[in-house]
């Protein structure tokens, strides 16, 4: 085999490698939302902010969002906590970190604000499915 | 771009801050577009502007779409110089028309080369509606969920697998693109809606001719730091 087809196989194999381990992650960069666990460790990792990851497992059933808002844009990540109904642990956790909770919320949810202008803690009560939801905001 | 596992039961609609219901009067809504941040601080800056003792303020209002990372954010802006001394109905009158305005001209930027290959987002008939109730919920009533009957998960799964996923249907207006129920109406086809009256209430602003409103910045384009970033108001 010539020496310069040599060094373009292995280029190309070289590349192919590159985006193959890149894929996942080119995805995720361009992905609308997304819907997780714990367990799928490539999301978890990359989507979730610390104050989700942190946060008190107040149920033992959970999973994640991430959703990307476009237009009037803002970035929301959730986290769900099925059959939790108590949100006590939550507000504690929240108030320990310096988020002051708000009198008034732009939706039927108690809202709270830390130190980011840019940051909107909200904690949602659902009923279908019955669930405890608090997502992190980022309005741009 | 709005996906299948998007959809979540109507009940919650009120509650959340993201997530697509189906409503009976408007049709699907990306809640996350209906949240009203942004008219709240475009009303907040004509507000300011009002306040500032000049005779003439420019507003800026924007709108744009940033990576997951945080890292780059991209959008259109446009300005307006308004005259001092509006009242609070004619304030509201002027964000409604520059949302409108500039809501087009960014779906618009959506379905552009080569934004379109990565998503179907440009136009998907639920953006505009949404936006539009993002603006109600703010100057009028906060829940208007009573109103707009939202359904249940499955009702709405129902129609998303019949008609297909809502980014194929576009709508490049303001009206409710609505999708009857295909068990009810077999071989009904989407047909626009008419929206509710509360939605009807106020006027964008139309009068550009008198000086009390005039655009600097017809149709903007910038690409900012998403974390920080200062653009469009620079």
């Amino acid at each position: 085999m010539r020496k310069s087809l040599k060094l373009l196989t292995v280029l190309i194999v070289l590349v192919a490698a590159a985006l193959m381990w890149a894929w996942p992650y080119v995805k995720m960069e361009f992905a609308g939302s997304a819907h997780y666990t714990e367990q799928d460790t490539q999301e978890y990792e990359f989507y979730t902010p610390d104050l989700l990851k942190k946060m008190p497992r107040i149920s033992s059933r959970y999973d994640f969002d991430f959703t990307n808002i476009t237009g009037p844009a803002s970035h929301v990540y959730a986290v769900r906590y099925y059959d939790a109904v108590d949100a006590e642990e939550i507000d504690l956790y929240l108030d320990s970190l310096g988020y002051k909770k708000q009198e008034r919320c732009h939706i039927e949810a108690v809202c709270w604000l830390g130190t980011d202008p840019q940051e909107i803690v909200t904690v949602s009560t659902l009923e279908t499915p019955k669930s405890i939801l608090i997502s992190v905001i980022y309005n741009f | 771009m709005s996906k299948r596992s998007d959809i979540i039961d109507g009940t919650s609609a009120a509650r959340v801050p993201y997530g697509l219901v189906y409503t009976e009067v408007l049709g699907w809504i990306d809640l996350g577009h209906a949240q009203g941040t942004d008219i709240r601080n475009l009303l907040r800056s004509i507000d300011a502007g009002e306040s500032s003792g000049k005779e003439y303020y420019d507003v800026a209002y924007s709108q744009s779409m940033s990576d997951p990372t945080r890292t780059i954010k991209m959008g259109k802006f446009i300005t307006w110089r308004i005259k001092c001394g509006r009242s609070y109905l004619e304030r509201k009158s002027i964000a409604l028309a520059m949302m409108m305005s500039l809501a087009r001209k960014f779906e618009g930027l959506q379905s552009s080369f080569p934004i379109s290959l990565t998503t179907d987002s440009g136009f998907s008939g639920e953006d505009l509606v949404s936006d539009l109730l993002g603006f109600y919920r703010v100057v009028s009533t906060q829940n208007p969920f009573g109103m707009l009957r939202p359904v249940s998960k499955e009702e709405a799964l129902k129609r998303w697998d019949y008609y297909g996923g809502i980014g194929s249907w576009k709508n490049e207006t303001f009206q409710p693109l609505l999708f009857p129920d295909p068990e009810r109406f077999p071989n009904a086809s989407p047909r626009k809606g008419e929206l509710p009256n509360f939605m009807k209430s106020v006027r964008p602003w139309n009068d550009f001719r008198s000086g009390i409103v005039r655009i600097t910045s017809a149709n903007g384009s910038f690409i900012d730091k998403a974390k920080g970033g200062v653009l469009p108001y620079a």
